[in-house]
């Protein structure tokens, strides 16, 4: 993700746009929730690499306390985070998103699609690199 | 303590001169409301049967003209089939229009301190689809999930978009 925002998204020829596909049960959803309530505080992003990053390094477990510790690590107000979170106000809107997504026949997390080729699972930056450059040749940049 | 009974038994006796007058006027009245009411037909079972066909009548022609009308207004559901185009790229086929997304609508919120336009506090009646300004009949995959995409960065004119739909699990 960061070489990819480094070559593509900071340079102005990605756009780059995250939509929620939680489906692998009630932890997922709180995750999701949180970034919301990360979003709320204009720091989606940086809670979205934060979760993903340790997520790869620590596995740990995304329960409220987890998700509050990250919170803090980015510097959220960590009182309205937590009460953001406990509301449940995204839950709903989180669970219609999936279900958007799934009805096109997505099954697996993560995916992406770049200009409309999909791509299945966690891939090397430089399956990436081929699709996006195919793409600017294509557009003519 | 009033007794009913006594009350009722009082019918057999004969009534005063003026009470029997209104009796009669009464009775007169009703028979000339019988009788005007079965030359109107407001009680002839022919007139009635007619009134029946009439409005089944109607109810038919109604039906027959204005549900098609009724149907191609107000779509009930919109159901998205992906299919391959002929780049081999996946393409979102709807029974019903969905309205050209507006971009314009991130480039109001505040950018965040890395630069992204993060949509996320967006309140829901800011959503894309209804700011829809023409319909498409046929949008892509991506437009699709673009319309009503919160989370955002980048150059809104940047030539390559990356969805991605994950799980923080």
């Amino acid at each position: 993700m960061s070489r990819i925002r480094e070559e593509y998204i900071d340079t102005g020829k990605v756009r780059f746009v995250y939509k929620h596909f939680a489906i692998l049960g009630p932890e997922s959803s709180r995750s999701a929730e949180a970034s919301e309530c990360a979003a709320e505080q204009y720091e989606f992003w940086n809670f979205h690499d934060l979760v993903f990053s340790d997520q790869a390094t620590n596995r740990s477990s995304l329960d409220q306390t987890q998700l509050t510790s990250l919170a803090e690590q980015i510097g959220l107000d960590s009182e309205a985070f937590q009460t953001c979170l406990s509301s449940g106000k995204y839950s709903l809107q989180i669970a219609r998103e999936s279900q958007a997504i799934q009805s096109l026949g997505v099954r697996g997390t993560p995916g992406f699609l770049v200009n409309g080729v999909f791509i299945s699972g966690a891939q090397p930056f430089e399956v990436f690199e081929q699709i996006i450059e195919e793409q600017l040749t294509a557009a003519g940049d | 303590m009033h007794n009913v009974s006594e009350s009722s038994s009082s019918g057999a006796q004969p009534l005063p001169e003026n009470e029997s007058e209104e009796l009669d006027n009464l009775a007169s009245t009703s028979q000339l409301s019988a009788s005007t009411a079965q030359k109107s037909g407001g009680t002839n079972p022919l007139n009635i049967g007619f009134a029946l066909v009439a409005t089944f009548a109607l109810g038919l022609a109604l039906g027959f003209w204005g549900r098609p009308k009724i149907i191609a207004d107000v779509p009930l559901q919109v159901v998205v089939t992906v299919v391959p185009n002929e780049n081999g790229q996946a393409v979102a086929q709807t029974t019903a229009p969905i309205t050209e997304s507006s971009d314009t609508a991130s480039e109001s919120r505040p950018a965040n301190s890395a630069g992204n336009n993060d949509q996320g506090a967006a309140p829901a009646n800011e959503t894309n689809l209804a700011q829809g300004t023409e319909t498409q009949p046929t949008p892509t995959i991506m437009e699709f999930l673009l319309a009503d995409a919160r989370h955002i960065q980048g150059d809104d004119a940047a030539p390559v978009t990356i969805i991605e739909f994950s799980d923080f699990k």
